[in-house]
């Protein structure tokens, strides 16, 4: 990882979209409040604001769950990346608000913990139609919650990047159990197709581009190169690897990013140690590869961060053969130096 | 990614695109999409009920003249119990009451005055 690529490029994007998140959730609450104020005068601001948060969130929640295929469709959407933990947490207040004054304003009332109130005033856990729907939403939440405060990248590091990649992929889960809480809540009680339409082609626009990312993705992976003799995989000629820039190639499953620097060639492992970001994706800067995500830097000849950091990835022996690449499927541990070849 | 979670989003993805809609369609089908809050019947008193097992149905015909009602039950003594919801305007409402609740109140939930009081 490098301080200065960091503090550049990473920290005025940041900025920028954190203005976007927050100036677009102002716009979308001031309107909500308008609208809903002109429209219905004898409606209560509680009511307002419960609705308003919710929405909010519900949206937040689609646009967090479209980023990431739209990135691997068209790396024009990368930089949107850079903020989708912002943005997460950021929906996560607005859900938090919703919530907070949903039990207020119908559970707070009672004689009893509002909490308990919400698990029991509806007992119908048997019924589809009449299910205790805030119960649904009350879980979401609290999966939202665990996401939002282990964002960090200090959870990161401590839980490993494979145990936080796994509580993260939770938020599929959150996103069904909210897609549930509005149909048999909010739907039950005030009926309208347009709501209902809306939500369910959200669902059809998020389903279609996860499965039309994942299915290209999985021909990728699925790859099987042309052996020499020794087993070595046949890439591309040298040519058609752009200067400071790397081809990604699969072997035996997984990806791997052959870079052209300085007219030299050098292979490590695809995948960030950060938060598993592709690096064949990113460009050399300043002699390092640098992952397309949030910056984080490797050198192309033995895949180690420069110090201070100390993250480290796969590399692999390549080798030049009749005007063509090849490379050895068997990697070599994290970090182990292996000598650039001539790419001419 | 390595291919391993490249596989996982997949099945995941493949797991929401054939649950969720299903769900969704049982959780509407039963839904009446032409008649919401369009009833015109105009009863003497503005709120008529009917009561099945646990399901109270408030049927709310001429528009009331607080605010904000909220429908609380009844206990058996008679005193005001948990918050069921809210009335907003012409419409009918679904709540689900506790077991030996005796009674729904109305309850005009700004000027804290009982608006009508309903025993079964
Ligand atoms: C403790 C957690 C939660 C509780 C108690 C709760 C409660 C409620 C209630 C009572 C309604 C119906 C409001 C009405 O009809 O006016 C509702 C609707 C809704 N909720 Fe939640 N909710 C919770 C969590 C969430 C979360 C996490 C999300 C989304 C991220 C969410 C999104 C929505 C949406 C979109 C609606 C429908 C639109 C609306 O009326 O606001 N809720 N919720
Ligand atoms: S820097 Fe975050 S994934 Fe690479």
């Amino acid at each position: 990882m490098g301080l200065d690529y960091k503090w550049v490029f990473w920290n005025t994007h940041k900025k920028a979209y954190d203005r976007l998140i927050v100036s677009g959730m102002v716009i979308y609450l001031v309107l909500f409040f308008t609208i809903s104020f002109l429209t219905n005068p004898e409606i209560i601001a509680e009511t307002v604001i419960i609705r308003a948060f919710g929405s909010l969130a519900i949206i937040m929640l689609h646009i967090i769950l479209a980023i990431g295929p739209l990135t691997r469709l068209n790396t024009k959407f990368l930089p949107v990346l850079y903020n989708r933990r912002h943005l997460g947490v950021s929906m996560f207040l607005a859900a938090l608000i919703h919530g907070i004054f949903a039990i207020i304003h119908f559970h707070a009332l009672g004689n009893v913990n509002p909490i308990y109130s919400l698990f029991t005033s509806n007992m119908d856990y048997g019924s589809l139609t009449n299910f205790p729907f805030q119960v649904l939403g009350f879980f979401a939440l609290l999966i939202l919650f665990v996401m939002a405060s282990t964002s960090h990248d200090f959870f990161l590091h401590n839980l490993s990047a494979k145990t936080w990649k796994r509580l993260h992929m939770m938020v599929y889960l959150a996103y069904a159990l909210v897609i549930l809480h509005v149909f048999l809540g909010a739907f039950q009680q005030e009926t309208s197709v347009f709501t209902t339409a809306t939500l369910f082609l959200g669902w059809l626009t998020l389903v279609s581009l996860h499965l039309v990312a994942a299915f290209k993705e999985s021909k990728v992976d699925r790859f099987v190169a042309e052996k020499n003799t020794e087993g070595w995989h046949k890439v591309c000629p040298p040519e058609e690897i752009e200067e400071s820039r790397a081809k990604i190639f699969t072997v035996k499953g997984e990806r791997v990013a052959i870079f052209k620097y300085d007219g030299k060639l050098s292979a490590i492992h695809n995948v960030c140690k950060h938060q598993g970001g592709p690096l064949g994706e990113g460009k050399i800067v300043d002699g390092c590869v640098t992952c397309p995500w949030h910056g984080y830097q490797y050198l192309p000849h033995n895949g180690q961060s420069p110090p201070p950091f100390t993250e480290k990835v796969k590399t692999y022996a390549l080798k030049i053969e009749k005007g063509m690449v090849y490379i050895n499927p068997k990697a070599f541990p994290e970090g182990t130096a292996i000598p650039p070849i001539s790419s001419s | 990614m390595i291919a391993g979670q490249r596989k996982a989003h997949k099945y995941i993805w493949i797991g929401i695109a054939v649950v969720l809609p299903l769900l969704m369609f049982l959780a509407i089908k039963d839904l009446d999409f032409t008649s919401a809050r369009t009833s015109d019947a105009s009863g003497e008193l503005p709120v008529s009920f009917s009561l099945s097992g646990q399901s109270l149905k408030i049927q709310v015909d001429t528009p009331l003249k607080s605010t904000a009602s909220l429908v609380y039950e009844m206990y058996t003594d008679g005193s005001r119990g948990n918050i069921l919801g809210q009335l907003e305007g012409r419409g009918s409402y679904e709540f689900l009451i506790s077991p030996g609740t005796k009674g729904i109140y109305i309850m005009d939930a700004i000027k804290k005055e009982e608006l009508f009081k309903i025993e079964f």
